[in-house]
């Protein structure tokens, strides 16, 4: 199992394309991928998951991956994470 | 007339309603009341769950067969970006977390799907409805539009968006979707009583250039079909059976609006960039909220300085912390999603005073942010008004006249206050607010790096600046003549300010009067400022000159100027430059 702690960095916050786009990239490994908030988690491969956490420019996450190809999956989503959605 | 004069008209039969400018634009032409079918669900139970898991795939399969011919028209449209709010929602037909309980409420407790549809949806609905942010609270209602197209799937009705004639659509609520579809046909306008201009359907109303209003309440009870209307998408208003006095009134604005959009049409959308691809940002500066339309309709990007003691001079005393409210918030939903710099109150100095107090150089005196943090009140006041209006995150605050470090901190203690303050009574707003400062005096461009370690970006000012490097006051006649904005020391401290604020990852802007400048505008670029900040009216063609540039031949020019020891000199090669890329000025 790996943790990986990220912070929201774009200026809009982890809206509706981004989640998208979050959801698809986590969907092409077979690790399970969780996304904890405060005291809350949700499915990171759920984009309904995703949209409901609301979370804005600022929030910090903790991404959890567990399975087979979970430190590809880190990696590649961290980065994704990073690089504020590709919208800095 | 004027637009204040058209909230107060009162004529037999006419109506006035205001509600929120979501796009620009005017329109004048028939209504058509949109009635989108309200879905009800109750909990029945079916005798056979297999039949309708199966009900269930074909609407699924229906509606994501509806959403990617809209992915596609919305792509040919308004472009891929756009286009990915509605690849969002396809997504969420295979969100195996949102249909795995849904699956169980059929088979195991045998409701109909259309139950369990609205049952499992509705629970997203009412988290997301939870949200005090602004922002998460209308996209609630791209939940809902899903759902309601699952169930009228489920229902095997028809997906009804063709229209026989140029209409403005009046409706209750507008999905994006339904915008979206609706301009395949030849609409005019749109009206919606809910909704707000972070809507993704206001959003996709602003890419297809289709004026909107949205909330408006009690539209619906008030228009009826086919009702003659004028909607004004720069204020606001729709008037319901306008007279000839309106008519006129609006004939002309459109008529006006239009030549003048064709003549920008081909430059307007275009970005501020070099023919070797180095794009400038080109914002507006404003006084007056009526301005932002003029700064749109030539293609501002954004507006990078409002100038607020206009408030103050308009009634000779501090505006009530409701009427900044009022203007900070209208001037942040007309630029929505492009952000609005709030300039705090710069008073003193060649500006009003704020007492009888008479000083023997106010230029060296007391103004700017050292009389706000005096009067710390009034300042409170404000930035509780700035903070108020920032709820769609499209606001920054910038600090004037600030000399000192100490300045720029003390300020931001108080707008901590303040935030707390909000906080605590849960009114909304945006908690990662930019503050910035303006560079015109020259302590700032010697100690740059410190300052841009304090702040989110750095706004020029080049009339103060020049005045106080070269100790010229503009405003006297018999020294006018040393007041040279092309001096070499003006053109290396902006170098400084920008190295060093870049150095910082910072951007730089100028609101200075010199870049309206058409002489300085390639200096400007050669320097490196990421941002260019001009009266509204020199927009297009400041554009135009930048589109004619090349970045490396602007930088070696900027090269050569800095070595220069004369304002001359410079001005002279400026000159040589222009003729050379054929700009003529005046």
């Amino acid at each position: 199992m790996i943790n990986k702690k990220v912070e929201i960095v774009n200026r809009a916050g982890l809206h509706t394309r981004p989640a998208a786009t979050l959801v698809k990239l986590a969907s092409k490994f077979k690790s399970d991928f969780y996304i904890y908030q405060d005291d809350m988690s949700i499915n990171g491969k759920s984009i309904i998951g995703v949209m409901t956490l609301c979370a804005e420019q600022g929030s910090k996450l903790t991404l959890q991956f567990e399975g087979e190809d979970e430190s590809e999956a880190a990696a590649e989503i961290e980065d994704y994470f990073k690089r504020g959605f590709d919208e800095l | 007339m004027n637009f204040n004069q058209i909230e107060t008209y009162n004529k037999n039969g006419v109506i006035v309603l205001k509600g929120l400018p979501a796009a620009p634009g005017y329109a004048i032409g028939p209504a058509h009341i949109y009635h989108r079918d309200k879905i009800e669900t109750f909990p029945s139970v079916v005798l056979d769950p297999s039949e309708e898991l199966l009900n269930l795939e074909s609407a699924i399969e229906k509606s994501k067969k509806e959403l990617s011919k809209i992915i596609s028209i919305s792509r040919e449209k308004i472009g891929e970006r756009t286009a990915g709010i509605f690849e969002a929602h396809a997504l969420i037909l295979d969100d195996q977390l949102l249909f795995g309980p849904i699956l169980e409420n059929i088979k195991n407790n045998r409701f109909s799907a259309e139950y369990s549809v609205d049952k499992e949806f509705s629970k997203y609905i009412s988290v997301m409805k939870q949200s005090d942010d602004q922002i998460l609270l209308e996209r609630a209602a791209d939940i809902e539009d899903l759902k309601s197209r699952l169930i009228r799937n489920l229902r095997k009705k028809r997906w009804e968006s063709r229209l026989k004639h140029s209409v403005i659509i009046v409706a209750h609520s507008l999905t994006p979707a339904d915008t979206l579809l609706f301009s395949r046909n030849e609409v005019l306008a749109y009206v919606s009583e809910f909704g707000g201009i972070t809507s993704h359907a206001a959003i996709i109303s602003r890419a297809l250039n289709i004026p909107a209003v949205v909330g408006l309440h009690g539209a619906m009870s008030k228009i009826s079909d086919e009702v003659q209307l004028i909607i004004d998408g720069f204020n606001g208003f729709v008037i319901i059976n306008p007279d000839e006095v309106l008519l006129n009134f609006y004939s002309k604005k459109i008529k006006s609006f239009s030549r003048n959009h064709e003549k920008l049409k081909e430059i307007k959308n275009l970005p501020a960039e070099t023919f070797d691809g180095h794009r400038i940002r080109l914002n507006s500066n404003i006084e007056l909220v009526d301005e932002v339309d003029f700064a749109i309709a030539n293609g501002a990007e954004g507006i990078g300085l409002f100038r607020t003691e206009e408030l103050f001079f308009l009634r000779g005393n501090f505006p009530t912390e409701a009427e900044q409210i009022e203007t900070y918030s209208t001037l942040a939903e007309k630029m929505y999603p492009e952000t609005v710099v709030i300039r705090t109150f710069d008073l003193g100095g060649d500006k009003l005073l704020l007492e009888d107090y008479h000083e023997k150089n106010p230029f060296l005196g007391w103004r700017g942010i050292r009389m706000m943090l005096d009067k710390s009140h009034i300042f409170e006041e404000q930035l509780q008004a700035i903070l108020i209006s920032s709820v769609h995150k499209n606001v920054k605050i910038m600090l004037p006249m600030i000399s000192t470090i100490e300045e720029i901190r003390q300020s931001k203690v108080i707008l901590e206050k303040v935030k707390f303050k909000l906080q605590s009574a849960s009114i909304p707003f945006d908690k990662n607010i930019e503050v910035g400062i303006m560079a015109e005096v020259p302590s700032i461009a010697f100690c740059i790096s410190d300052f841009a370690k304090e702040v989110d970006f750095i706004s020029v000012g080049t009339n103060d600046l020049t005045q106080y490097i070269l100790a010229v006051d503009r405003g006297n006649e018999v020294v006018s003549d040393k007041f040279q904005e092309f001096h070499p020391a003006v053109l290396r401290a902006l170098k400084m300010i920008i190295d060093g604020a870049h150095n910082e990852n910072l951007k730089v802007s100028i609101c200075g009067e010199l870049a309206s400048n058409y002489l300085a505008v390639p200096l400007l670029v050669g320097l490196g400022f990421d941002e260019l900040s001009v009266n509204e009216h020199y927009l297009p063609e400041i554009k135009k000159l930048i589109r004619s540039s090349n970045i490396s031949e602007l930088k070696e020019l900027t090269q050569e100027c800095l070595l220069y020891k004369s304002h001359i000199e410079i001005i002279k090669l400026c000159n040589k430059y222009l003729k050379k890329i054929k700009w003529e000025y005046d």
